[in-house]
């Protein structure tokens, strides 16, 4: 089915084998889940505005209301939104069209996957119908997972039916990768991009089934009885949370190597230059590959576990900067005696730089067991996660959607209103997180929804962040709207309107037609996506 | 009339006869002893810390001061040494399992500590009890027999552990667990093993948690085993951790999902290029 069909048939898109409109249905599900999940997070920051209950409905269910938006936010901005996002819209746009091929090697598993994570986030989304609301967070540790009068149901089945999506993902690119590339296409020409899709997908493949299985047990243990966690009759207690994050850990590599890649392609096109020293920064996505299964204790220092395991599991967390650190100053180095276009894309992409830099000297500290037993209930590792995790990875998602932008409509974007909400955006999350690195070293607690017995300036830090996100709120409905609004009525756009030397612009037209590619891609060796210098 | 009196003279003697039997054979509830009484919280006596500052007897009648204990984990074996039961079979059962368990060494890797809580246990009862056993300084290394130096101190020392036991006069017996206590080499309480039910492996597996922080690189594989075992406070044993198997299974599955879909590939793109 082609994308560029003429007239909009419903039937069309429901019954789709084409990797383009999956990867559209995968950005159009993951802004839903983003959505909702943002309004979750004003709903956080409402309440912390003030100490004491602010908008729960009352200080004795109040802890109740705040862990079911804290759920739905933590649950659908990883598993609904930036996932999906990443592996799922971009993978599913750009890996096909990047290597040469017509297609996936296994379009209709391509399409069962699209719709297992539809119906996930339907799923998630009857977090907001059913009266016993799931308030596990997105962790659903036991025993207060089983315990609790929460529907843990749903967020079992929730993960299930979009970890399944996962798998069957990964397993159509990564053999897409391996078999599909373009005759003459070596592994040393793959984009950027591909790199970091073919490494994250592998740690996708390999540890999801892990997560699903823990989670599994854990409906065991609430419906059917089971011990598995129940430390009292022979079950393991602080094995799920060995499990959890034995995942947990490693996706959120799965998250920044993909985001990373959309960077590496948005600054070789943007400064029209070579990937500096492209081979260290392959290395370094293999080096996390390598070692993104053997960090995943420091999340657990203050579980009981032996010292040997914590100082071990330390060297592990700190050895990983070492792949991104090669992989940032490849990044940085890209933009040298580059002949720089600062547009949109490449404002998200500065951006990212900065938000690389904090979140990742930030976890430095909490990487250290000693600074970790202190900092790591505070708010300073939620501020940490959501620079490197959440806001770095939703500007890739934003940067790749502007990036492509005119590929994917054939329009180009309004760059005013783009500069409007990226600004807004990039403003809003400094004015909200830096607040919460300082009260978190001065001791506030994550996940309290009521912080009086804190010290009473904890609630000014509180407001000023308050403000910070209604001011990315603002910021992202400016830039959603502007890309609905540019894809109906923004300036045709050109084959190749940002100069790039990737196939997908190269060698495909705009938007890309039934097969991708006009005629067959052939490549010889002297062929590379960022041949900038020729 | 005689004989009638005599016919209800005898139905009363029998009747009283029969309740007396029926009065004999049944237990008295006093003689009944509830084992729930002796339970142990385990939760809340793990990680506690047992003699910081006590002082033992051997059976020498030298002091041994728990601070100068060797620095590695034990095995507290709370006894009488008087005890005509449990305690002898405790000590004999332990005694035989510790033959079999072959990750750590007795005198090398923990110790065996019996500590009397009976305040009338002398040097002498001490030389009796390890005598039975088999149990000598020269002969079996790591294995001390004590009682505490201060008798006042056995109730505050064994309620620390959460330790229960009380003496039936009548019966002429302590009523106690016939529990064993695995310490870590702080001398803090690592596991609670009911030696009932426990067997070798157990005791193997308690040990290892015990000194998890001091393993040696060839105690490696040793210690991966005891981490596919999760102790069971209901039974007061180990007892096979399945979602670790379930785990390693799914990260395997999804190994083999990867290989798999390749090789299904690979078929299909020959199929393909045969027919063509």
């Amino acid at each position: 089915m082609s994308t560029a069909s003429s007239g909009f048939k419903l039937s069309e898109w429901i019954f789709t084998t084409d990797h383009k409109r999956i990867g559209i249905l995968y950005l159009i599900g993951s802004i839903a889940a983003f959505a909702v999940a943002g309004i979750m997070a004003l709903l956080i920051r409402i309440e912390q505005m003030s100490p004491g209950a602010t908008i729960v409905s009352d200080v004795y269910t109040g802890g109740e209301q705040y862990n079911v938006w804290l759920y739905f936010h933590g649950a659908a901005m990883i598993l609904g939104f930036l996932i999906p996002g990443l592996t799922g819209f971009a993978a599913n746009y750009l890996i096909p069209l990047m290597i040469g091929a017509k297609d996936v090697a296994f379009p209709r598993i391509n399409a069962l996957s699209v719709w297992l994570f539809w119906a996930g986030i339907v799923l998630a989304l009857l977090t907001f119908v059913v009266p016993d609301k799931p308030d596990v967070m997105w962790t659903g540790y036991p025993p207060y997972s089983i315990k609790t009068g929460g529907n843990l149901a749903l967020y079992v089945f929730t993960v299930h039916l979009i970890g399944f999506s996962s798998i069957l993902a990964s397993v159509n690119f990564l053999v897409t990768i391996i078999y599909m590339r373009a005759p003459g296409m070596g592994w040393m020409q793959l984009n950027m991009f591909i790199w970091g899709c073919f490494t994250a997908l592998i740690i996708q493949l390999v540890f999801v089934p892990v997560l699903a299985a823990a989670v599994t047990l854990l409906l065991f243990d609430r419906y059917l009885g089971t011990h598995f966690y129940d430390p009292a009759n022979g079950g393991d207690v602080l094995l799920y949370q060995n499990l959890f994050w034995f995942y947990s850990h490693p996706a959120v590599y799965v998250i920044f190597l993909p985001a990373m890649g959309i960077f590496y392609e948005i600054y070789a096109t943007m400064a029209k230059n070579r990937i500096f020293n492209y081979k260290a920064a392959v290395y370094g996505m293999i080096g996390i590959v390598l070692v993104s299964g053997e960090v995943w204790v420091h999340h657990l220092y203050y579980s009981g576990m032996p010292d040997w395991i914590r100082i071990g599991q330390m060297v592990t967390t700190l050895l990983i900067s070492v792949p991104v650190g090669l992989m940032t100053i490849s990044l940085f180095g890209t933009l040298y005696r580059g002949a720089i276009t600062f547009n949109i894309p490449m404002y998200y992409g500065v951006a990212a730089l900065y938000l690389l830099l904090i979140g990742g000297l930030t976890g430095i500290p909490l990487a250290m067991t000693v600074m970790s037993v202190h900092l790591g209930e505070t708010s300073f590792v939620h501020a940490h996660f959501h620079f490197i995790m959440g806001i770095f990875a939703a500007f890739s998602v934003f940067a790749a959607v502007d990036f492509w932008f005119p590929k994917i409509s054939g329009r180009m974007l309004h760059e005013g209103r783009a500069k409007i909400g990226f600004w807004l955006n990039f403003i809003g999350v400094n004015v909200t997180f830096w607040p919460l690195f300082i009260i978190g070293v001065d001791g506030m607690p994550r996940r309290y929804w009521d912080y009086s017995q804190f010290p009473a300036y904890f609630g000014n830090y509180h407001k000023v962040a308050t403000i910070g996100a209604f001011i990315v709120a603002t910021g992202m409905i400016i830039t959603i709207s502007n890309w609905l609004l540019s894809a109906v009525s923004g300036a045709k756009a050109s084959n190749n309107p940002w100069g790039s030397k990737s196939l997908e612009w190269t060698h495909t037209e705009t938007p890309p037609g039934p097969g991708n590619f006009p005629q067959d891609v052939v490549l010889d060796g002297n062929w590379s996506p960022y041949n900038y210098s020729k | 009339m005689g004989r009638r009196l005599s016919c209800w003279l005898f139905l009363v003697i029998w009747l009283a006869g029969a309740a007396e039997a029926l009065a004999i054979s049944k237990p008295t509830e006093n003689s009944e002893i509830d084992p729930n009484l002796f339970r142990i919280d385990q939760e809340k006596y793990l990680g506690i810390r047992f003699g910081k500052e006590l002082t033992l007897l051997q059976e020498d009648g030298t002091p041994l001061a728990f601070e100068k204990f060797p620095d590695r984990p034990f095995i507290l074996v709370p006894a009488y040494y008087t005890c005509d039961g449990s305690c002898f079979t405790v000590g004999g059962t332990l005694r035989t399992m510790l033959k079999d368990v072959k990750a750590v060494q007795v005198g090398v890797d923990y110790n065996v500590l019996f500590v009397s809580f009976d305040k009338n246990d002398t040097v002498q009862t001490i030389d009796s009890f390890s005598k039975y056993l088999g149990i000598s300084r020269e002969r079996t290394p790591g294995w001390y027999v004590t009682l505490f130096q201060d008798p006042q101190a056995i109730q505050t020392e064994m309620s620390k552990l959460g330790y229960k036991f009380f003496w039936s006069p009548r019966d002429k017996t302590f009523f106690h667990p016939t529990v064993v206590i695995i310490m870590n080499a702080e001398g803090r309480v690592a596991r609670y093993l009911n030696m009932m039910t426990a067997s070798a492996k157990d005791i193997e597996l308690a040990l290892l948690e015990a000194k998890a922080n001091q393993f040696k690189p060839s105690e490696t594989v040793d210690y991966l085993v005891s981490l596919c075992y999760s102790y069971n406070f209901k039974e007061g044993r180990y007892t096979i951790n399945i979602p670790v198997f379930v785990g390693a299974g799914s990260f395997v599955l999804g190994i083999l999902l990867l290989l798999g879909s390749l090789g299904i590939y690979r078929l299909i793109h020959r199929r393909k290029n045969t027919k063509q």
